[in-house]
């Protein structure tokens, strides 16, 4: 039983990664261009069947294939910012209508994916890798894939934090989430910094698809199922934070499953309720920001993390 | 011949009074409010699950039926022991659209608290997680709506008529007449000082505030009326098909009812008709692409969403506040003053 | 009165949306000059900045910059010409240390690294107190340090002309004197100044030419030494006793 638990947590770490990530491209989309993206969910979608059908109708290697999905997850990502999002932030368009558009392209996006899979007869799909156990202890199993994906999005973590707080094009992006007219006053090229923001944040989808193309069988609603809880997760970060998008990420991992089979192993409860956890969650969350429940009265009885920056309120 | 265009007319009737009932109360939400609900499904699907839930139960149980509710043996017995009982249907028919009202008022009523305090936007985002996410729950636990599979023998209230095509038709006319009383209710209400309340509530809450309205009452009220007509809606859609299935409730259901209301224009309910007609006509047109006109190698359904989603961009980018401006409102001081202003400008004339 | 006009400003129509604010303004600033705007509340004045920045809407006239025709290029491409702005509200980047944001506007303009620890010396020699805060973010600034900051950000890279807007709103005396004597001391150093100033008294002293807005027009301009002695004149502009009369 303790094994099972561990490897409860061994998920919970893999998967929360993955939602972490994705949380992260989610949210620096959100503060720098001011953009709800759930077309996102494409850009995983579309990265993990080019892995999958790469890796297993043509028998690429799987280690090839991933350049050649973030390829496709940052290409998909230009295209959509010049044809929807940037004449919609030209023309002042509010949140809600951005919100729609986006919405509305990713559905797009999605039936374009579709009828290319059921004319290809790849509706589901698999990518043609299979992860080996890389640690063993007492039938406690760790697979190569679960270090690999770990590893993978926790460096590109750091590589965008590096990115973001050292270099100048970080500068200039965090100068225009803090004060987009102000940007525009200094000087700074808002088109060119708002390319490369897609750029920077279609490569971790790219990554993401992929990787999930290994993890799990793929169909054209992939993309959408891990979008959900990610953007749960940024809602637990209170949509501007990066470290909050990331802990909420961990957070909705460890719920899903972890705490998920603790509920199955101890109160019986069906796997079917791992979304109501998820929503729970999510919902704690925003009951908590909207001051429903005071965050006082939560914080005594939970050590003192630092989730917010400064006190929120 | 004629049977056909019956059959025709009274599908399209019902979906035109569905589509209705659910971008009126989106329009109240949103045109009117200033709420973003971007979970609608949610509350539709609401009304449809009651219907799922509730009549196979009671049927089993007053006819002691043995089958396993999500059977097909069961629900072919459900429609003929309905078939023979008409007031059992009707009866069935009205409980549960009044347990669906309920059910959605109750959510609405519920919702409404964290809408207060919340941004549009985490608003916007929250509904939508919501709904999406107790589908992916209500589509894997079985004893709700038999999972994935659905629940089917739903009985239509009329089932008991022998001609199945009268049976539609006076189907249609109910839904029509309910989709009706519901929006002359609207209109009564947004041409009323309370409509100009919630105006003022979506325009500049903070101000609505200071004038002493307060604003959390409001909002739950008209999420509570707004949620009980798209659960009532959803409970229509049911019995309608006959048949409930967790994967009929996505977004997309949520994105039509944005897309009529933009289509008609937001806060205009004679919009609402006009973007509801488009969408039948649309809808049930597409439907009917005979597959011998195109072969087409994969399911009409994806090319008549992409013909949405299509629909949709354009609108956002090219008119977003939809095709119908807002009506001014109707009140006793604009009267004056239209009055004024008219003979001021006929005394503007002569001169030079 | 030498040189020439480095800022034309000519019939500038100007508003937001279809809302018009400037009618047919013309007015210029010349080289070395500080150049004073003055006029009521809702007269126009930050209108006119926006306007010759390219930021609001610009329904007929033209603006000049070193004789060039630069009424339609974009806020930015007009930085890296040598034009800048303050301004009024939420003139810096929070979030973003006092470094940083001089940062991001440096090399929005100029490439050399080298050069930047000579403009960093230039803005700590005119604001010395920003040397010792470099590295902390703005937020935890004071106001009147914040302000330092947003002027500090105009001086980056040779600037030729700074707008700037209301730089004093929001100070307090002793600050808003400071602020202004800041400002003079960048004109002296050889950048022309264009200032909008609601604190007429004292920015009338530190201003070589002076305008009056009101409603959007122009109804009155002349050398500052003129008012001083003679403020009721200025006044009386205000309050529209005398439209359109010119002292040269």
């Amino acid at each position: 039983m303790m094994i099972d638990l561990l490897q409860a947590v061994i998920s919970s770490i893999v998967i929360g990664s993955l939602y972490a990530l994705m949380a992260y491209g989610l949210t620096l989309t959100l503060g720098s261009i001011r953009i709800y993206n759930w077309a996102y969910a494409e850009y995983v979608t579309i990265s993990a069947y080019v892995t999958a059908l790469s890796s297993s109708r043509y028998s690429v290697d799987i280690l090839l294939c991933f350049p050649v999905a973030i390829f496709s997850a940052v290409a998909v990502s230009l295209i959509v910012d010049e044809l929807v999002y940037k004449p919609l932030t030209r023309k002042g368009s509010t949140i809600i209508q951005v919100m729609l558009a986006s919405i509305a392209t990713g559905l797009l996006i999605r039936y374009l994916i579709y009828i290319f899979a059921s004319v290809n007869n790849v509706v589901i799909i698999k990518a043609g890798y299979t992860s080996k156990a890389v640690a063993k202890i007492n039938e406690l199993i760790i697979t190569d894939l679960d270090i690999f994906i770990v590893g993978l999005t926790i460096f590109m973590m750091l590589v965008f934090h590096f990115i973001i707080s050292k270099t100048l094009i970080g500068k200039q992006i965090r100068a225009m989430w803090d004060n987009f007219e102000l940007a525009r006053l200094s000087g700074i090229k808002v088109d060119r910094v708002r390319r490369f923001v897609c750029i920077l944040v279609g490569m971790p989808a790219g990554i993401i698809g992929s990787l999930w193309s290994i993890y799990s069988t793929i169909t054209p609603t992939s993309g959408w199922l891990l979008l959900l809880p990610a953007f749960a997760a940024v809602i637990v970060g209170g949509l501007v934070s990066i470290p909050g998008a990331i802990i909420g990420g961990y957070l909705l991992g460890f719920g899903e499953n972890f705490f998920m089979y603790i509920a199955y192993k101890f109160a019986g409860v069906s796997l079917a309720y791992k979304p109501l956890i998820t929503l729970s969650i999510m919902l704690l969350a925003l009951f908590i920001r909207a001051d429903i429940i005071p965050a006082r009265w939560l914080l005594s009885a939970l050590t003192r993390a630092a989730t917010h920056r400064g006190n929120g309120r | 011949m004629i049977p056909e265009l019956i059959t025709l007319f009274s599908t399209s009737l019902t979906f035109f009074s569905i589509y209705v009932i659910l971008s009126l109360s989106l329009n109240l939400e949103y045109g009117f409010t200033g709420i973003p609900n971007f979970g609608k499904v949610f509350f539709f699907s609401l009304g449809a699950y009651v219907v799922g839930v509730f009549v196979p139960r009671v049927i089993h149980f007053v006819f002691n039926i043995s089958e396993p509710a999500c059977s097909a043996l069961a629900s072919t017995q459900r429609m003929s022991i309905a078939a023979q009982f008409p007031i059992l249907s009707i009866t069935i028919f009205v409980v549960s659209l009044i347990l669906s009202g309920l059910l959605g008022a109750f959510m609405g009523y519920v919702i409404s608290y964290p809408s207060l305090k919340l941004r549009g936007d985490y608003l916007a985002i929250s509904l939508l997680i919501i709904a999406e996410l107790s589908r992916v729950f209500v589509r894997t636990e079985p004893s709700i709506v038999c999972g994935n599979n659905g629940i089917g023998g739903l009985p239509n209230p009329f089932i008991w008529m022998q001609d199945p095509v009268l049976k539609e038709l006076t189907y249609s006319i109910l839904s029509g007449a309910i989709a009706g009383v519901f929006y002359f209710y609207i209109h009564r209400l947004v041409n009323s000082p309370y409509g100009r309340v919630i105006k003022s509530v979506r325009d500049d809450e903070l101000v609505s505030q200071l004038l002493g309205k307060d604003v959390k009452i409001f909002k739950a009220q008209i999420l509570t009326v707004s949620s009980f007509m798209s659960a009532i809606a959803g409970c229509l859609y049911a019995f309608f098909i006959g048949f409930v299935y967790p994967d009929d409730f996505i977004i997309v259901w949520t994105m039509y009812a944005w897309l009529m209301m933009l289509l008609g224009g937001v806060a205009n309910n004679k919009g609402v008709i006009l973007g509801s007609i488009v969408m039948v006509v649309v809808d049930r047109g597409l439907r009917r692409i005979p597959s011998f006109w195109l072969s087409l190698p994969f399911d009409v359904s994806y090319l008549r969403g992409i013909i949405f989603t299509i629909i949709l961009l354009v609108i956002i980018m090219w008119r977003p506040r939809g095709l119908l401006p807002e009506k001014p409102l109707d009140t006793p001081a604009r009267k004056i003053f239209e009055t004024h202003l008219r003979s001021k400008n006929s005394l503007k004339n002569p001169s030079s | 009165m030498g040189g020439q006009a480095i800022l034309g400003v000519s019939n500038l129509s100007a508003g937001y949306g279809k809302t018009q604010i400037l009618y047919e303004l013309s007015m210029s600033v010349m080289r070395d000059q500080l150049t004073l705007v003055v006029g009521p509340n809702g007269s126009g004045k930050s209108t006119l900045a926006k306007a010759i920045f390219n930021l609001a809407s610009i329904f007929s006239g033209d603006v000049f910059f070193k004789e060039r025709n630069v009424t339609k290029l974009t806020p930015e491409e007009k930085i890296i010409i040598g034009m800048r702005m303050v301004p009024q509200l939420s003139n810096v980047f929070e979030n973003l240390t006092v470094r940083e944001n001089l940062e991001t506007i440096y090399f929005a303009i100029k490439y050399p690294k080298k050069n930047f620890e000579d403009s960093l010396e230039y803005v700590f020699s005119i604001f010395p107190i920003l040397r010792d805060k470099q590295y902390e973010k703005v937020r935890t600034l004071s106001g009147g340090e914040r302000q330092m900051v947003a002027l500090a950000r105009a001086l980056v890279a040779k600037p030729e002309l700074i707008i700037f807007d209301e730089p004093t709103a929001m100070l307090s005396p002793a600050l808003s004197n400071l602020i202004l004597s800041k400002i003079r001391e960048i004109n002296e150093s050889g950048v022309a100044v264009l200032l909008i100033e609601q604190n007429v008294k004292t920015a009338l002293r530190i201003s070589d030419y002076v305008y009056v807005l009101v409603s959007g027009r122009k109804v009155l301009e002349g050398v500052s030494e003129r008012f001083i002695n003679n403020f009721s004149m200025l006044e009386d502009a205000f309050f529209g006793k005398s439209p359109g009369s010119e002292f040269r």
